[in-house]
């Protein structure tokens, strides 16, 4: 992270605020006022003072909060960190703070905004102007998206078609990266190999003679064919299988000959020894395949029943972005369904979210 | 054999372990190693190796859904260097590539610098940037064209609000900007790869992030200290320790990022279904009208191979030229 000098960064600061006076604010107040030309005169004024109240206010509270950690050691006798460099420190440390609640702002704000119109009664949703919180916010949408689509259908669907990848994928990944990582056999090199390689082929490629296959075979006519046919596509992914041989790889081999000594057979090792070691790497393998069925589209598109239609599909088609127009869109009720749709993967992620990062950073998906 | 092998210094204990190790895997494993692969092998093979090789066979054939496909030689590849949406949608995808790629690999490190930096709220900051990844690609979609409506999107309505639009139109670039007679910008009709560009920034960029935060926290702290001692600056200290300290990082988010980037799809399908006039019209999605809608599965297959090959050949070159950079 370099280091921001405090004279430019107060110049620069200073420019916003003048900048933001001069062109901004009067557009605002011109549109505001009764008299556009008085309406600018006071934008200016306006913008200018409060634009620079506004960053010496920032200023001063950031200093304040900021320094809590120096001027602590100062009560306590202990001789500051890096004394010498402690205003541009400090003025580094405010500017990173401003930096990191900007872009979490804007990271956050379609988010929120999807719930915000998700909550509003109809008649209010494409109100201008826009108002992120009304008085009289109601669930009404949700319940209308649960009784004029399908909603909970598509939930059970994707339900069932999730936890089923994701328990199918992480048993068959567990077990054919242990020896991948392991042991040293014939072919091991190759095998690993190609399965990477064909993280490259574009999975709309294979789509087309699947699907032809598939129905050839009758397969995806009857209910349950129709549910594997979305489920072991997504498990034949190799990225869990690459994360898993990874983290196999950082066990120490100690633990392996321990428990060969004392005589412990092949799947006992793997069932007794290697499972629960790789627990947080099973964590993040178990999220990325979780969303990616989750979040599956264009294979569902084409090859779900009605029966098992699952949510992305589904509120495509209610969205009318395949049909109709989007103008006749109640998003309301579109933003209540997603909002739903999206709550089970952000409930799980967030529950795992610590062992998701630990097992991306003990594995650090090496190559 | 062991008992003897503990006695003796650390590497040779190593070396008898391991020739002892070797003589009891001859014996005793075989086909063990194959049975555990077997279960994930049988489904990748089914669901994925074979329909890939098919695919390849199938675009040298006129393979429509009802007939068999017969041989015919490299002459969908001929109608598609002909056909006019191909190339814009490869046009397209590429220009999309262009917009999204680096952002989202630039503005992730950046992120994940910002987000490794002892700052207050940071965790909180990390969640909320990687929220949108746990989006469905249709729920992105339709999210993003709302906010990007015309007349009650979000993105315009500040655009108007905060005064842009005015200061754009004093600096005399509404032509520039094609901002439309009610003095909004049309961004799904006039700017639509841009508008699933940064669609898609969003949606990625806390996945490159995380991944590099990962890599950061593998950096040792002590690089850093002696590069402070012996002068380098903040940038320098980029530069020459958190670059390279990231290469791993860099071969595993770049060809990543690149690769989604030419697949994209579902963003496209549900922003603007490829429209206005195909300006957003890309590979898969070419693909997928020869396909499904003309039915005219060969040609659909050629189109794919050709996505593997630049996909392919993108990897290559970036993995020599990450190797050789960093």
């Amino acid at each position: 992270m370099p280091d921001i000098p405090l004279i430019p960064t107060l110049i620069v600061s200073h420019l916003i605020a003048v900048v933001y006076g001069a062109f901004g604010t009067p557009a605002v107040f011109a549109t505001r006022n009764r008299d556009p030309q008085k309406g600018r005169t006071i934008g200016i004024v306006v913008g200018l003072v409060g634009g620079l109240a506004a960053v010496y206010a920032l200023w001063l509270i950031g200093v304040f909060v900021l320094t809590t950690r120096t001027r602590r050691h100062i009560a306590y006798g202990i001789e500051p960190p890096l004394i010498r460099n402690r205003y541009r420190l400090e003025n580094l440390r405010i500017m990173s703070h401003l930096l990191l609640l900007v872009i979490t702002l804007l990271m956050a704000v379609p988010t929120l905004w999807m719930v915000s119109t998700a909550l509003k009664p109809g008649n209010r949703v494409r109100e201008v102007p826009i108002k992120w919180y009304t008085s009289d916010m109601t669930l009404d949408n949700f319940q209308a998206v649960l009784d004029q689509y399908d909603m909970d259908e598509w939930f059970v669907n994707s339900t069932i078609v999730a936890v089923a990848t994701t328990a199918i994928g992480l048993a068959v990944y567990s077990l054919a990266a242990y020896p991948l990582a392991r042991m040293e056999f014939p072919g091991k090199r190759f095998i690993f190999l190609g399965i990477l390689a064909t993280m490259l082929i574009p999975v709309e490629a294979t789509m087309i003679p699947m699907f032809i296959a598939l129905t050839r075979m009758k397969v995806l006519s009857n209910q349950f064919g129709n549910y594997s046919s979305l489920v072991l596509p997504v498990v034949a992914n190799a990225f869990g299988l690459y994360l898993l041989v990874q983290f196999y790889q950082t066990i120490p081999v100690e633990v392996e000959d321990a428990a060969r000594i004392d005589g412990c057979s092949e799947l006992g090792l793997y069932w007794r020894i290697m499972l629960p070691l790789v627990r947080p790497a099973m964590a993040t393998a178990g999220i990325f395949t979780f969303m990616a069925s989750w979040n599956n589209y264009v294979w569902p598109f084409i090859a779900a029943n009605p029966d098992t239609q699952t949510l992305p599909v589904g509120l495509a088609i209610a969205m009318g972005s395949i049909t109709g127009s989007p103008a006749s869109v109640d998003y309301g009720v579109v933003m209540a369904g997603m909002t739903l749709a999206t709550l089970p993967p952000l409930i799980i992620f967030v529950l795992l979210q610590r062992y998701f990062v630990q097992g991306i950073s003990m594995t650090g998906v090496k190559g | 054999m062991r008992a003897l092998s503990v006695r003796i210094g650390r590497g040779t204990q190593v070396r008898v372990v391991a020739k002892s190790r070797r003589l009891v895997w001859r014996r005793k494993r075989g086909i063990v190693p194959y049975l555990f692969i077997a279960p994930y092998f049988v489904v990748f093979f089914a669901f994925l190796l074979l329909p890939a090789l098919f695919g390849v066979y199938a675009s040298f054939t006129d393979w429509n859904i009802l007939g068999s496909p017969n041989w015919i030689g490299v002459e969908n590849y001929r109608v598609l260097s002909d056909a006019m949406m191909f190339e814009r949608a490869f046009k397209n995808t590429m220009m999309f590539t262009l917009y999204s790629v680096p952002p989202l690999v630039v503005g992730g490190l950046l992120l994940a610098v910002l987000f490794n930096q002892p700052l207050r709220g940071r965790i909180f900051g990390r969640v909320v940037a990687f929220i949108p990844f746990a989006l469905m690609v249709t729920v992105v979609g339709i999210l993003w064209r709302w906010i990007f409506d015309q007349n009650f999107g979000l993105l315009d309505y500040y655009l108007t609000e905060y005064g842009i639009i005015d200061w754009i139109d004093k600096l005399g670039l509404t032509e520039k900007f094609q901002i439309n007679r009610k003095g909004k910008i049309p961004w799904l009709t006039k700017w639509p790869l841009h508008s699933v560009a940064l669609t898609t920034v969003w949606w990625q960029i806390g996945t490159n992030m995380i991944i590099y935060l990962a890599g950061l926290q593998e950096i040792p702290e002590e690089l850093y200290e002696a590069a402070q001692i012996d002068g380098a600056n903040g940038v320098q200290r980029f530069r020459h320790i958190t670059l390279p300290g990231l290469q791993l990082m860099h071969m595993f988010v770049i060809p990543m990022s690149v690769i989604s980037s030419l697949r994209v799809f579902g963003q496209a399908h549900v922003m603007t279904g490829g429209g206005p006039a195909g300006r957003s019209y890309t590979i898969v999605q070419h693909l997928y009208a020869v396909g499904w809608n003309n039915q005219r599965m060969g040609e659909a297959a050629a189109v794919g191979v050709i996505l593997f090959a630049i996909t392919f050949l993108f990897t290559l070159f970036q993995l020599r030229f990450i190797f050789k950079a960093v």
